[in-house]
C-alpha cells in the first residue's frame, strides 16, 4: 500500500541515531575550543551500531534492512554534518561484497577498516585499473579510497597505490587531499551494474536533507529568542518567511528523498532520476538555507562562535558529492521523463 | 514506507484507464460562457452516470465510497488521459463538498452532495470581502437571525465563477462582538432574492472573479452548517480540502507542462539565434530543476495523503504544499515566455496557449491564499515562531 509515513520501527531507528549523535557528535564539536572528538575517532563505534550496514544482509553479517531505512540514517548523518565518508563506508562494503570479498565488506561496514570518498575532477576511468584525477576527503589514515563515475562503476583503491598531494580545505574539520591515480591496479570494483552514482546521489541527497533540517531549526530557534525593537525577531515576517521557506525547502527535500529511496531499494526504473532529481534539489536548496541560516542570526552568525557557518560550508562539501547542482542539472535532463503512473 | 498498489489498486487504475479513454471528452472545454458551464455539467454527469463521480464520497450521498488512494490513482489517471479541468465543479468537488461530509448535517448531506456529483450545481466560496482579504476574520458582511431565517447584508468579492454558481460557501458575521467566534458557514443559495452579481475582468482575459452583493437576503437556519458563530472552525477545519488529492491532478498536469516545455526547448532556437533554446545553459538549468521541484511536489503529496490515510491530525503540510505548488507553476510559465521569445507577445502563436497560462499563473499565489499568509502560516504553525502584530 502507498504509504509515505515513516513506520514505528523506521522511528525508533531515527531516534537511536539522533540520541547518539546529539550526544556523541553534536554539531558544536567542530567549534574552535570544542572538547569532543571528531567522528574519525568514533568510527568504529558508529560501524558497531550498523549505520554502514544498514543495507546489508544479514547473512553476510549486516542489518538486512534497505536503501529506505538507510537514508533515514544519512539523513541525521547530514543533520550533524557528519563527514562525507560515512557514504564511502556505506557503498564501499556493497562493492566489496559485490566482489565476494565478504570480510573486506564487514571490516569496512562495521567501522574497523575506512574508506574515503573521492571525488573526479575532469575524466575518469574506473575498471580493473583507475586513471584519473581525484578529491578525496578526510583521507589520513583510511585504508582504501572509493572512487565512482557518472555511469554507475565504482572501485576501491588501496591507499599506496595512489599519488597524494595535500590541499589547503575550505571546509572546517574536514581535510582534503588530491588524488593521482595513473593505472592503478584496483581488484576490488564493480561495474556499471552496480549502480554506485543512484547510490551515492540518494545517500548524498539523504545528507543534504538532514542539513536543510538542521539549518532551519537552527535559525528559527534563534529567531525566537534573539530579541531587537523589543521583540522577537521572529515575529517580523523578513526573519519569519526566511524560515518559513526553510522549512519548505527541508520539507520539499526531505519527501523527494523518502521517494527516491523507495524507488531505488525497489530498483524501479526510475531510481536514477528520482535519486538525480532529489540531489539536484538537495544540493540547491541546502545551499540557500545554508546561507540563510547565517543571516537569520545576524552579526554572530558569520563569526566561528556560532555554529552557522559550518551549515553553509557543509552544504558546499555535500553539493561536490558526484558533482555540484549544475551537473546535476545536466544529469537529471539526460533521463528519460519517468512513467508518471508506476 | 511503501509506493507499492495493491493488486486491486492496479485493477482499479486499469479499469479507470480503460474508462477514460473512452470517455474523455475530445472537443476542447469552452473558456468561457454558458457553453462552459453546460460543458462542465455535461462531463461531471457523465462520470456519475458511470459510476465515477466522488471517488472517496460516501454511497449513500452517491459516491464510490472508496478509498484516498483510488481517489488518488483517479486524479493521476485523468490528469494522464487530459481530463477537462474542474472548472465550474472546482469549489463544490475540492472543498464544499468534503465540508459538508465533515460538518454538514444528515439533511444537508443527503440534499447537496448527490446534486454535486450528478453535474447539477456548481458552488462558489463566498469567504474575501472589500476589507477582508488576507484578514478573513475581519469580514463584516452581517446575518441577523430573523424568526427561521438569517437576514444577509454586505458583499462579497473575489469570487470566482459566482456568475455560473448555484450555491455558495458563505462565511458571515452573526456576532459583531466575537472576531472569531462571531462567524457563520452558511449555505447560500445563488438566486435568491437580494443576491446581485457583477463579473470583474482579469489580466489573463476571463470575467468570471465577481463582487456579490447582499440586500436583505433570507437565507433559511436550516442551511447553517456546524452552528451559529461556529463557521471559522468549520472554515478552518476543512481549509486543507482545498488542496487536497485535487492537488495531485494539478501536479501531474504540471509534471505533463514541464516534459512538455523540455520538448519546445529542443524545438525552438534559442536566445542565440542559432542553436535550440536547450543548449542555452540556463535554460537548461530551469528546467531540470522544474523537473526535480514536480517530482519533489509529488512526493509531499503523497506523504500528505499517507498521512490522511491514517488519520493523522493534519499539521501545516497542506499549506507547505499550497506554497510550492503555486510558486512552482509560476516558474514553469515564466519558463514558456522565455522559450517562446517574442512570439510570447502573440496569444494564438502555439497551440498550448502559454501566454494565457503564464498570465493566469500570476494570480495563484494570492487567490486562496497569498503567499505571503501562507509564509506566515508556516512559520507560527509549523516552527512555532511568534506571532507578529
Amino acid at each position: 500500500m502507498v504509504d509515505l509515513v515513516v513506520s514505528v520501527e523506521q522511528q525508533q531507528i531515527i531516534d537511536s541515531v539522533a540520541d547518539y549523535l546529539g550526544s556523541k557528535l553534536p554539531v558544536a564539536r567542530l567549534r574552535p575550543d570544542a572538547k569532543s572528538p571528531s567522528e574519525m575517532s568514533l568510527w568504529s563505534e558508529m560501524g558497531a551500531l550498523g549505520w554502514f550496514m544498514m543495507a546489508l544482509p544479514e547473512s553476510a553479517g549486516g542489518v538486512g534492512l534497505g536503501e529506505v531505512e538507510e537514508a533515514l540514517v544519512f539523513r541525521q548523518l547530514g543533520r550533524h554534518l557528519l563527514s562525507p565518508n560515512v557514504i564511502a563506508s556505506a557503498i564501499g562494503a556493497r562493492v566489496a561484497a559485490a566482489r565476494g570479498q565478504a570480510d573486506l565488506a564487514l571490516a569496512i561496514a562495521a567501522g574497523r577498516t575506512r574508506v574515503a570518498l573521492a571525488n573526479p575532477i575532469g575524466p575518469v576511468a574506473i575498471g580493473e585499473r583507475v586513471d584519473g584525477r581525484f578529491q578525496a576527503f578526510d583521507a589520513e589514515g583510511a585504508d582504501w579510497l572509493l572512487v565512482l563515475d557518472d555511469a554507475g562503476s565504482a572501485a576501491l583503491a588501496p591507499r599506496e597505490a595512489i599519488r597524494w598531494r595535500t590541499l589547503s580545505s575550505a571546509i572546517d574539520g574536514v581535510t582534503l587531499h588530491e588524488a593521482i591515480l595513473a593505472g592503478a591496479r584496483c581488484p576490488v570494483g564493480a561495474p556499471a551494474t552496480f549502480g554506485g552514482h543512484v547510490l551515492l546521489r540518494l545517500l548524498a541527497a539523504s545528507m543534504l536533507a538532514g542539513l536543510c533540517e538542521g539549518a532551519r531549526d537552527l535559525a528559527s530557534e534563534y529567531a525566537k529568542v534573539r530579541q531587537q525593537f523589543g521583540q522577537p525577531i521572529g515575529a517580523f515576517q523578513a526573519i519569519k518567511h526566511k524560515c518559513s521557506d526553510m522549512a519548505l525547502r527541508a520539507d520539499a527535500t526531505g519527501a523527494l528523498v523518502n521517494f527516491a529511496s523507495i524507488t531505488v531499494a525497489a530498483r524501479r526504473d526510475d531510481a536514477e532520476f528520482q535519486a538525480t532529481a532529489a540531489k539536484l534539489l538537495g544540493g540547491q536548496y541546502a545551499l540557500l538555507s545554508g546561507k540563510e541560516v547565517i543571516q537569520v542570526h545576524g552579526g554572530i552568525g558569520f563569526t566561528v562562535e556560532c555554529d552557522a557557518h559550518h551549515f553553509l560550508k557543509r552544504a558546499h562539501l555535500y553539493d561536490q558529492i558526484g558533482g555540484g547542482v549544475r551537473r546535476q542539472q545536466r544529469l537529471l535532463l539526460a533521463q528519460p521523463a519517468p512513467e508518471m503512473a508506476a | 514506507m511503501n509506493l507499492d498498489f495493491t493488486p486491486d489498486e492496479r485493477d482499479f487504475r486499469l479499469q479507470v484507464r480503460e474508462w477514460l479513454r473512452a470517455n474523455v471528452p475530445t472537443d476542447r472545454r469552452p473558456d468561457d460562457g454558458a457553453e462552459m458551464l453546460a460543458f462542465d455539467k455535461a462531463w461531471q454527469r457523465k462520470q456519475f452516470d458511470d459510476g465515477w463521480a466522488g471517488i472517496s464520497w460516501p454511497k449513500e450521498y452517491g459516491g464510490a465510497g472508496l478509498s484516498l488512494i483510488q481517489q488518488l490513482i483517479w486524479f493521476e489517471e485523468y490528469a494522464l488521459a487530459g481530463g477537462p479541468y474542474l472548472g465550474t465543479f472546482f469549489v463544490a468537488l475540492s472543498h464544499a463538498g468534503p465540508t459538508l461530509i465533515a460538518r454538514g448535517s444528515e439533511a444537508q448531506k443527503a440534499y447537496y452532495l448527490p446534486r454535486i456529483l450528478k453535474g447539477e450545481t456548481p458552488w462558489c466560496q463566498g469567504f474575501s470581502e472589500p476589507g477582508a482579504g488576507s484578514d478573513l476574520a475581519s469580514l463584516r458582511t452581517r446575518a441577523v437571525v430573523d424568526g427561521d431565517d438569517l437576514v444577509v447584508n454586505g458583499s462579497k468579492i473575489w469570487t470566482s465563477l459566482a456568475n455560473w454558481s448555484s450555491y455558495q460557501e458563505l462565511l458571515v458575521r452573526t456576532d459583531p462582538d466575537s472576531r472569531y467566534g462571531g462567524i457563520t458557514w452558511v449555505i447560500g443559495q445563488m438566486d435568491l432574492p437580494g443576491v446581485s452579481i457583477r463579473p470583474i475582468s482579469c489580466m489573463h482575459g476571463s470575467a468570471d472573479f465577481c463582487e456579490v452583493f447582499y440586500d436583505d437576503v433570507r437565507i433559511p437556519l436550516k442551511n447553517v452548517v456546524g452552528g451559529i458563530n461556529d463557521g471559522w472552525n468549520v472554515a478552518m477545519a476543512t481549509l486543507g480540502f482545498e488542496r487536497g488529492t485535487a492537488a495531485l491532478a494539478e501536479q501531474i498536469e504540471m509534471s505533463r507542462v514541464v516534459e512538455e516545455l523540455i520538448a519546445l526547448a529542443h524545438e525552438r532556437v534559442g536566445p542565440d539565434g542559432t542553436r535550440p533554446a536547450i543548449q542555452d545553459d540556463e535554460i537548461a538549468a530551469r528546467l531540470a530543476t522544474l523537473r526535480a521541484e514536480v517530482a519533489a511536489l509529488r512526493a509531499m503529496s503523497y506523504a500528505s495523503i499517507s498521512r490522511a490515510q491514517r488519520d493523522l491530525v493534519p499539521g501545516s503540510e497542506g499549506t507547505l504544499i499550497a506554497l510550492y505548488n503555486t510558486e512552482t507553476l509560476q516558474r514553469i510559465y515564466r519558463m514558456s515566455t522565455d522559450l517562446m521569445g517574442p512570439d510570447m507577445l502573440d496569444l494564438d502563436a502555439s497551440p498550448s496557449r502559454w501566454t494565457t497560462q503564464y498570465l493566469r499563473s500570476i494570480m495563484q499565489t494570492i487567490a486562496g491564499g497569498t503567499s505571503e499568509i501562507r509564509r506566515n502560516i508556516i512559520g507560527e504553525r509549523l516552527l512555532g515562531l511568534p506571532r507578529g502584530r
